[in-house]
């Protein structure tokens, strides 16, 4: 099997992750479009600030696991 | 499609930091697209509230179910129908909204998307794929 390369975001979260900020990234997920305090107002200052359609995730200091059952 | 892993940072309970490997795919909807963690763990798909919302969904109309985590925390969530797309791929999936539930992306768990793709994880070589069935 090819190995290919991980999309690193470690660097690109970390101003953002102690606020727990939206973030807005673009689709190659190398830059942050626009940020907001909720996912709507991330969505909404990407849309101000960009035509490219965002992706949006937010920035945490902790990506743990989480499993869920019914 | 073969998709490479996203490296992200995470920590132990005692606060030692470590970079986690996860396998994230990119839900296209109209205005933008949600990154979500396939959890192989997890019966039903899951996103916050707040996810539906920016959907246009009313969460509440939703069928009420509760849902419960590795902590045995009830969260009452609601179901809904979720279309979008993965590199074109046109997929529907039931979707668990719950306000209660806050994290920084969706889950993708085992009911209906375990069953519009075979998954398979080359950790290793740093990429998962999904393929068509």
């Amino acid at each position: 099997m090819t190995k290919i390369k991980e999309i690193d975001l470690t660097e690109l979260i970390k101003p953002y992750s102690k606020e727990n900020l939206w973030l807005a990234l673009n689709k190659s997920l190398n830059k942050v479009l626009a940020t907001g305090k909720t996912m709507k107002e991330a969505i909404d200052n990407a849309k101000k600030s960009s035509s490219e359609k965002p992706v949006i995730m937010q920035a945490v200091q902790n990506y743990s696991a989480y499993v869920l059952t019914i | 499609m073969k998709i490479p892993y996203t490296l992200l940072p995470s920590s132990t309970p005692l606060g030692k930091v470590f970079i986690s490997k996860v396998p994230l795919v990119l839900l296209e909807f109209s205005e933008f697209y949600l990154n979500c963690l396939i959890d192989t763990g997890a019966v039903i798909s899951m996103m916050p509230g707040e996810f539906g919302e920016s959907l246009g969904l009313e969460i509440n109309k939703g069928e009420q179910f509760i849902i419960s985590g590795i902590d045995n925390v009830a969260m009452p969530s609601y179901i809904h129908e979720v279309e979008f797309n993965i590199n074109r791929v046109q997929c529907k999936i039931e979707v668990a909204f719950s306000y209660n539930f806050k994290f920084p992306y969706g889950l993708l768990g085992r009911k209906d998307f375990f069953d519009l793709f075979k998954l398979h994880f080359y950790q290793k070589d740093n990429y998962f794929e999904l393929e068509d069935y």
